[in-house]
């Protein structure tokens, strides 16, 4: 929302007077109404064109990475409205992962409920998870949220093993791939990336309309000085607490789409291991930015399995090292580094 | 704690500061008013009225209370005896709905949230406000202050230290507050800012009756400005009378109206 000189009324030429200084007004505030070039919408059209042509361009196995990126990046979406927004560290964000995906398999594979209907019954379960579980434990500060939300993340695999009657144990359950419609001439794997990338689409447009709405306003508010935001009449708790549902939301979104895209779930999939790299994919993307998370998808997908080809222990390692050169050399992640070689690049144009 | 001064003087020179007295209208009554932090307790059984409109000062030694004061006031610290905003007691209630009740607070160290930008610091004021308001609320806050019109899509935390302030007041101002309580609104600043803010702090007072209960250090100019000024010491609030005239009972002969 922009604010130009249009609305400087009668009573503000008064109050010039009484506060006496006042900037001069230079650029758009000025009146200058020469049309910028929209950077930005023409990138994210070019960037929504490549989405969705390149099932159609690349080789099934790009595809398929290609859409396990999007659904870890809708998963970050969700642990960045924790941590980038919220500033508060969350350790269990695979827990509400799992149980995500574990809702679709059940659903429809021991149900044989239509799989779309899957997803909406795993958001409104791993929402109301994370609201529960959010309340209580968002009321203790950083540390201690990050032990309890450790915790989870610890105990659910345990729990889907012990009840191996429902969950398969662990020899895990199958998933029947979702097969696309006959008359679209699909391919599986271009079907799977299509209605993830339209699931991505709608998480993006979500959050991004979250964070630009009151509560968003009120949870950065939060964030940046809590007794400020509760003097201004923000309740930090239950913003907190709010937001914590909704990112372990995205989480089950995420799961229940992992589910279809892979056909598989089983309790070793979802380790502790993976909230780690989950939390690490967000400091490494970007936290706090949209792009992040889309980048720290990039970074799941792609990072942990080229350095397991190096050595069983040497995915940890490299995502060590990985967050501590992102801390010390870009504090803003890949999107910060990113946003910046754009502006230099701008710049550049500009001059020339 | 008494408003009126003695008896002798000629009644004309309290009505000169506007709003002043503790008549039935008093918008504010606290009563008895304790509070602290754990076992500690800082306030020792405050006494205070404060009429709508009226801008009243709080001055006092380092450690005296005052900021607990305003923060018990507020909610955030909880305490006990009795405030009454406009007969609504406000003690026992969370901060949010005291804020819903018209108490506005600019803390100390103003509070900012200093990556968002100006107007987003504002929208925040307007939380609780109901949507179909904000708009015209906004344009009050920047009639008022309209240097922050220039800033408003830059971050607060890069505004100069006076307009830092400005946004704070404005912020606060965004609830529609009928008191308003400022924890030393000139720190930090240069003399000029400072006055710059007294003055739209003294028209916004007597615009919208909004009554301020003010935190400062500087007391030659919270006397300058208020109406009156209360003294806080070990928790209590020991001298009160008409600001601008501290030696009023002693040497009623010297009296100048101030303004």
């Amino acid at each position: 929302m922009r604010h130009g000189n249009d609305g400087r009324e009668g009573t503000g030429v008064n109050a010039v007077a009484q506060t006496g200084h006042r900037r001069l007004a230079v650029g758009r505030m000025a009146g200058d109404r020469r049309r910028v070039w929209p950077w930005q919408r023409t990138t994210l059209a070019a960037l929504a064109v490549a989405a969705c042509a390149a099932p159609f361009v690349l080789e099934p196995y790009r595809v398929f990475q290609l859409t396990m990126v999007l659904v870890y990046g809708i998963a970050l979406l969700g642990l960045n409205l924790v941590v980038g927004h919220g500033g508060r560290v969350s350790l269990g964000h695979g827990a509400f992962l799992a149980i995500g995906a574990y809702i679709a398999a059940i659903m429809t594979g021991r149900l044989g409920v239509p799989y779309p209907l899957a997803l909406p019954v795993a958001a409104l379960v791993t929402f109301g998870l994370g609201l529960a579980l959010g309340r209580p434990a968002l009321r203790l500060s950083g540390p201690y949220l990050a032990v309890v939300t450790f915790v989870t993340a610890a105990v659910v695999p345990p729990v889907i093993k012990r009840f191996g009657t429902v969950t398969g144990g662990s020899m895990g359950l199958s998933v029947p791939v979702p097969s696309p419609p006959s008359w679209t001439g699909l391919a599986e794997d271009q079907w799977l990336y299509l209605l993830v990338l339209a699931v991505a689409a709608v998480a993006f447009a979500a959050a991004r309309n979250l964070l630009e709405s009151r509560a968003g306003r009120a949870l950065t508010a939060v964030r940046e000085n809590p007794a400020a935001a509760e003097i201004l009449g923000v309740r930090p708790g239950s913003h907190r607490a709010l937001a914590f549902g909704w990112s372990a939301m995205y989480a089950g979104v995420a799961g229940t789409l992992y589910a279809w895209v892979v056909g598989f779930v089983s309790p070793d999939s979802f380790t502790v291991t993976l909230s780690i790299v989950l939390l690490a994919a967000v400091v490494i993307g970007g936290p706090g930015s949209l792009a992040g998370p889309l980048l720290g998808g990039v970074f799941v997908t792609f990072v942990p399995a080229a350095a397991q080809r190096a050595g069983d222990a040497i995915p940890g390692i490299v995502s060590g090292l990985l967050i501590i050169v992102v801390v010390c050399f870009a504090p803003t992640g890949l999107a910060g580094l990113l946003r910046m070689a754009a502006g230099g690049v701008a710049r550049r144009l500009g001059r020339g | 704690m008494t408003v009126n001064g003695p008896g002798d003087h000629p009644r004309s020179l309290f009505e000169a500061p506007p709003g002043t007295g503790n008549g039935p209208a008093a918008l504010l009554r606290v009563h008895g008013l304790r509070a602290g932090y754990g076992p500690a307790r800082v306030l020792h059984g405050v006494d205070l009225e404060l009429a709508a409109g009226e801008m009243v000062a709080v001055l006092g030694p380092n450690g005296a209370g005052k900021t607990t004061m305003l923060r018990a006031l507020s909610g955030l610290v909880r305490g006990r005896g009795s405030v009454l905003l406009d007969g609504t007691e406000l003690l026992g209630r969370a901060p949010e709905e005291i804020v819903r009740l018209g108490v506005a607070h600019v803390p100390e160290g103003r509070g900012l949230f200093a990556p968002l930008t100006v107007e987003e610091n504002l929208r925040i004021g307007a939380h609780l406000r109901p949507a179909a308001e904000r708009a015209e609320d906004m344009r009050r806050v920047l009639a008022w202050f309209p240097v922050l019109r220039a800033h408003l899509s830059q971050p607060a935390g890069s505004l100069s230290g006076g307009e830092q302030q400005m946004l704070a007041v404005g912020r606060a101002l965004m609830t529609r507050p009928r008191l308003l309580l400022l924890d030393e609104p000139s720190r930090g600043l240069a003399p000029v800012a400072t006055r710059r803010m007294f003055d739209v702090l003294r028209a916004v007072g007597s615009h919208d009756r909004v009554a301020m209960l003010l935190v400062e250090q500087d007391a030659r100019l919270a006397l300058e400005f208020t109406s009156r000024a209360l003294v806080m010491e070990s928790g209590r609030l020991t001298v009160g009378g008409p600001a601008g005239w501290p030696q009023a009972g002693r040497r009623p002969s010297l009296f100048r109206p101030g303004r």
